[in-house]
């Protein structure tokens, strides 16, 4: 003798689709579609104050306390020359800080007209002492 | 309860049930396309990164040689999307030329199975190199770690106190967490770590472009690596969908994925980003932070999982799953951006003693960033489970008394009192053995999977992949000794795997 349960199930699933019966003027229930929404949300505000924290503070490692800049001036390239060659052994040490505000033209003859002129003249407290001097300065990407 | 005529008679019942849908495959293969396509899209920046000179030290980090795991996994992706191509187009012919007959399809069938399997395996594994680097040179970091992550999966596998999960699926998900998942998001970084120098250095506002630097590296790390983990449970539940109930098997299988994750990061920490304190490494992610960080965070995701399955409007699915990736994401990017800051806090507060730092400091750092996401996934399973037990009720209930002999109703009291059902199977093992043990847990697993996967299709929002009772039922039957074993066809075990 067969059970209730073994009719229903001799009927194949595609015949009986899965689900009650809908109800008329009863909202479908949408379990945990608010609490998910909720927690999207924490997770974007947790974004916000991460960038905030991020963008606003220094790294937790400890910086020195002058880092090197290379402030612009018009007509002048605007970053480090990235093409190889040396740092030239006899560097000038007496350069004027305040510059005209045109575009000097009393540099001295015997420098390249790429290399900038207006560097930091405190280099004492300002910069690591590990710089290669020999244009071995790793360059990004290595090798491919 | 089964008569003689019924154990006698030819096989007489419904015809073999009709192919179960399975769109998994190819939801699945593109979620793997989407990882490649973020390598791709990495390795494209790269190339086009403008070239950096930076004598800095603390620049060094984005101009450090290739190195060879890195390399290897790069060309073996390379290989990887040829050789899907090639799957492809066979599938595509394949697909055109032999149309489907019968529920396995014949060769055709197995012939697009194969060629579906064969693409996602070129696409994903060979994110398996790197984390398989980290662990093989570092053999005894690795078998350090190993006893508390197994204690951690043990749990995650016993907060199931009703229907669980087969442990081969939690297993699954734990080796996607620990060899995927860790390659993914470790690659992603070292992509970001090699191109983003070039664009963001900025020499006039030097220390503007170091904090971008570090919280991009941040953002990076949290958003490829969360994406890496909900990959893993994503392609699980397409799979696997048939075993995904509700949301604390969706949580379950996330906190497994997060867990293989944290396997592999703790090993890389301890072993090649700070072996100088791997102790510290040791106590902040084996011990503290062990169940919260990368457990919560997938947790969250996974619960996302389990919460669409028992949704009906498309809408509502991707909210679900969208807002656990959201949560995921944003809990690891402000983890990583504000814990260094915070822990350097703690080492202050704590007057630079190491021992109160950490016994207090990073128990307090670790609650303070990812404490909320650890108590968004208790609050989930909590309310999950209670509902599992008032729909689990119902369903073993109706069961009993419909008088089919898979569930009668001493046994229903029981099924619904997981501490009834250890002091059970303590009984059973004592007496029986550790088969007998077996045996009786495989059966409360049978009777509970045929109550839920009951509940699961009177619900609303049930789909297509809920498997039919009646294989269920017998299959308890069969297990209680009431009935012969005949054979099943084989499309049946198939169905039952995967669905």
């Amino acid at each position: 003798m067969t059970s209730p349960a073994d009719n229903s199930a001799a009927t194949p699933p595609a015949s009986s689709p899965p689900g009650p019966a809908p109800a008329s003027g009863v909202p479908e229930r949408r379990p945990y579609v608010r609490l998910m929404a909720a927690l999207g949300g924490m997770g974007a505000v947790a974004a916000v104050i991460g960038a905030l924290v991020g963008f606003t503070t220094d790294p937790a490692f400890p910086l020195p306390e002058k880092l090197p800049t290379l402030p612009v001036r018009p007509g002048m390239p605007p970053g480090l020359p990235t093409g190889p060659g040396a740092l030239p052994s006899g560097f000038p040490s007496g350069f004027p800080t305040e510059l005209p505000s045109g575009f000097p033209t009393d540099f001295p003859t015997d420098m390249p007209t790429s290399f900038p002129t207006d560097f930091p003249t405190d280099f004492s407290g300002g910069l690591p002492s590990g710089i290669p001097t020999d244009g071995s300065v790793p360059k990004s990407g290595g090798t491919r | 309860m089964t008569t003689a005529h019924g154990l006698l008679a030819p096989p007489s019942g419904p015809p073999p049930a009709p192919p179960v849908p399975r769109p998994g495959l190819p939801a699945a293969i593109a979620v793997a396309v989407a990882l490649s396509v973020a390598f791709a899209m990495s390795q494209v920046l790269y190339w086009a990164q403008p070239a950096i000179a930076s004598p800095l030290p603390w620049m060094r980090v984005f101009l450090l040689p290739e190195s060879t795991p890195f390399s290897l996994t790069r060309r073996l992706l390379h290989v990887g999307w040829v050789i899907a191509a090639v799957l492809g187009l066979l599938l595509l012919i394949t697909y055109r030329r032999t149309p489907r007959t019968g529920p396995g399809g014949g060769v055709g069938g197995r012939t697009l199975r194969a060629c579906q399997f064969g693409i996602l395996g070129a696409l994903l594994l060979p994110y398996a190199v790197m984390p398989l680097d980290i662990l093989a040179s570092a053999p005894l970091i690795l078998l350090m770690c190993l006893p508390t992550t197994a204690l951690a999966l043990l749990c995650v596998h016993r907060v199931q106190l009703y229907r669980r999960l087969p442990a081969w699926l939690l297993l699954t998900g734990f080796s996607w967490g620990v060899l995927i998942g860790g390659g993914f998001g470790t690659v992603m970084i070292v992509w970001f770590q090699r191109y983003a120098g070039g664009y963001l250095l900025d020499w006039e506002h030097p220390r503007d472009a170091i904090r971008s630097l570090y919280t991009l590296l941040s953002l990076n790390a949290g958003t490829f690596s969360e994406m890496g983990k909900a990959a893993g449970v994503a392609i699980l539940y397409l799979l696997f969908r048939r075993h995904f109930d509700g949301v604390v098997s969706g949580a379950v299988v996330g906190a497994a994925v997060g867990l293989g994750y944290n396997l592999t990061e703790t090993v890389r920490f301890m072993a090649e980003i700070d072996p100088g304190q791997a102790t510290t490494q040791f106590w902040m992610r084996q011990v503290i932070g062990l169940m919260a960080v990368h457990v919560a965070f997938t947790a969250v995701v996974g619960a996302g999982f389990g919460a669409a399955r028992r949704l009906s409007a498309r809408k509502d699915r991707l909210l679900v799953v969208g807002g656990g990736v959201m949560a995921a994401i944003g809990g690891h990017f402000v983890t990583d951006a504000t814990m260094p800051r915070l822990a350097a806090w703690t080492e202050n507060l704590f007057s630079h003693d190491q021992t109160l730092d950490l016994l207090l400091g990073v128990p307090l750092v670790t609650a303070v960033t990812s404490g909320p996401f650890v108590l968004a996934y208790v609050v989930i399973l909590r309310r999950g489970l209670r509902e599992q037990a008032v729909g689990l009720a119902e369903a073993l209930r109706g069961e009993a008394a419909a008088g089919t002999g898979a569930v009668t109703q001493p046994e229903a009291e029981v099924l619904l009192a997981p501490r009834r059902r250890l002091l059970l199977e303590l009984r059973v093992w004592r007496r029986d053995g550790v088969a007998g043990l077996r045996h009786l847990r495989r059966l409360h697993q049978a009777q509970l999977d045929l109550a839920t996967q009951h509940w699961h299709r009177t619900s609303p929002g049930a789909d297509p992949f809920v498997p039919p009772e009646a294989p269920l039922r017998a299959r308890v039957r069969e297990l209680k000794g009431l009935v012969v074993p005949a054979a099943r066809p084989s499309s049946s075990s198939e169905q039952e795997v995967l669905s």
